[in-house]
């Protein structure tokens, strides 16, 4: 079991450093130039090199972020117990959440640009609507799948309906709720980040997707591949905090967090 | 005494089905009461009746004291416990629901769990049990809030042989000790006979009283009782009548 463990943590590392050292070694052979493909030592000089402006982009970028998802909590939770509370709500504004959810951010983002006059606000919301469907959708699901012996046993103990959302219905959705939640958590980072393209050199963004277009127009490719990776590092870090929650809350009694001997 | 009487019941489902017709009988204080019958003949919503979980399409149910429909037991076929509740928060949920504080409630669900056994499970969460135990669980749950009468439908049906006797013999020095009324829903002759004091077969299609027996075996059940001739004859007379309901229904269809 321990052995086992350890090689699931240890083989991706071994496999991502052969990878790194390949590349450097690729880059070397064939004297490839740095404006075409720098090796990863380069981008990690460049990384050191840059760490002032890229970190404050990153904090930038990481408050949008974090506050669209924050948003998309508060909304698509909140959305999702209405919902549950109100069919006739639910059958109303559903297909909209739906319509909102399948046109492209990329395609809306302008217009949002234009109409919302403060940059950061618009921003966020351009995050917020990426983020918070997988939340509203999971957490309606998991509201409205109450096993009808348990709404028996509410009845009989007379429950009135807020002791019913409370009781039942909200922790049996917790494990929809954080499912959504950890997909919500890399959307949110993308809506940001889609965001921050669309409103590229236009405004007065300093995030990491700004540092990724201004560098390309210097082909700067090494800063690039710098300010992505720490958006990786940060799509891995917000997916590995956001498991951590779900793990913290679940682990305890439901199926998908409880660890087997076999 | 009587406790709650069936009038003339009728039920008929939204999708037209007919569940229950002209179903009446009287249930008596202190005794325990097995609904016995096939499948689909209505057993279980002539408990959900009694509960008040759905309302008759014809005839009442009258309670001779209509407190007694506070704090009704009830115990599902299925445990039905909260996984995110340890044993003592699945107790403690009729109580809470009914505004007891915790304080208060403490000892009365630590003699509900001491009554079912459960008193070393008290922090386990229900998937950390067996079947059996969470069915007793679930007893313990219907016991806390005190009830005259508790309701059960098929509640042992899908434990092993064993663990189901070992509940039998439980659940009959639970409802002396209490004075309990209970009404016990069951595909088992054997079952209904060894536990009960009298048993109603029911008919399908739609479903209806078609045998009231009255068992006349001792006050104390117990394996004496089961190897009996009382017993041995009392689930012959049972056997028959609900083969003569079967065969009702075969007809019928």
């Amino acid at each position: 079991m321990r052995r086992d463990r350890v090689l699931r943590a240890i083989l991706p590392l071994i496999v991502g450093l052969a990878v790194l050292v390949a590349w450097e070694i690729l880059v070397r052979i064939n004297e490839v130039p740095v404006y075409v493909l720098p090796g990863p030592m380069r981008i990690a000089e460049r990384l050191v090199q840059d760490w002032g402006t890229l970190s404050d982009s990153l904090i930038v970028t990481l408050k949008v972020t974090l506050g669209a998802l924050i948003a998309a909590i508060v909304g698509g939770g909140g959305l999702a117990v209405l919902f549950a509370s109100s069919r006739l709500l639910e059958a109303s504004l559903y297909p909209y959440a739906v319509i909102l959810q399948v046109t492209p951010i990329v395609a809306i983002a302008p217009l949002i640009l234009i109409y919302v006059p403060n940059t950061q606000a618009a921003l966020l919301l351009c995050a917020w609507i990426v983020a918070f469907f997988p939340i509203l959708s999971n957490t309606t699901m998991g509201l409205n799948s109450t096993d009808p012996n348990f709404l028996d046993l509410m009845q009989l103990y007379r429950a009135k309906r807020w002791q019913v959302l409370w009781y039942l219905k909200l922790p049996q959705a917790m494990p929809y709720f954080l499912a959504g939640l950890k997909i919500a958590g890399g959307l949110s980072l993308i809506g940001a980040v889609v965001a921050e393209f669309t409103a590229g050199t236009a405004t007065a963004g300093t995030g990491l997707a700004y540092r990724i277009l201004e560098s390309s127009y210097r082909l700067d490719i090494a800063r690039m591949y710098a300010a992505l990776a720490l958006l990786s590092g940060t799509g891995v870090l917000i997916f590995a905090a956001l498991s951590g929650i779900s793990w913290l809350v679940l682990h305890r009694w439901h199926e998908s967090a409880v660890r087997r001997d076999r | 005494m009587s406790l709650l009487r069936l009038e003339d019941i009728g039920k008929r489902f939204a999708d037209g089905t007919e569940a229950l017709r002209g179903l009446s009988f009287a249930l008596e204080e202190g005794t325990f009461t097995s609904l016995l019958g096939p499948s689909g003949c209505g057993k279980s919503t002539v408990l959900r009746l009694i509960a008040g979980l759905a309302a008759p399409s014809a005839g009442r149910v009258i309670w001779d004291n209509p407190r007694d429909t506070e704090g009704l037991g009830f115990v599902f076929q299925e445990p039905t416990l909260m996984p995110w509740r340890t044993v003592w928060g699945n107790v403690y949920l009729p109580l809470r629901l009914a505004g007891v504080s915790r304080a208060e409630a403490e000892p009365r669900i630590a003699a509900a769990l001491s009554q079912m056994g459960l008193s070393d499970f008290v922090r386990s969460y229900p998937r950390q049990l067996s079947g059996g135990m969470k069915m007793r669980v679930s007893i313990a749950r219907a016991l806390v809030t005190k009830p005259r009468l508790l309701l059960m439908d098929e509640p042992f049906a899908a434990l092993d042989e064993i663990t189901r006797a070992r509940l039998n013999d439980d659940l009959l020095a639970l409802q002396r000790a209490e004075g309990l009324s209970i009404v016990f829903v069951t595909h088992s002759v054997y079952e209904s006979v060894y536990l009960s004091d009298r048993i109603v077969v029911m008919a399908a299609r739609p479903g209806r009283v078609v045998a009231d027996i009255e068992v006349l075996g001792p006050a104390r059940r117990d394996e004496v009782f089961r190897t009996s001739d009382s017993y041995n004859q009392h689930c012959r007379v049972v056997s028959q009548a609900l083969r003569a309901a079967m065969g009702e229904r075969d007809r019928a269809a």
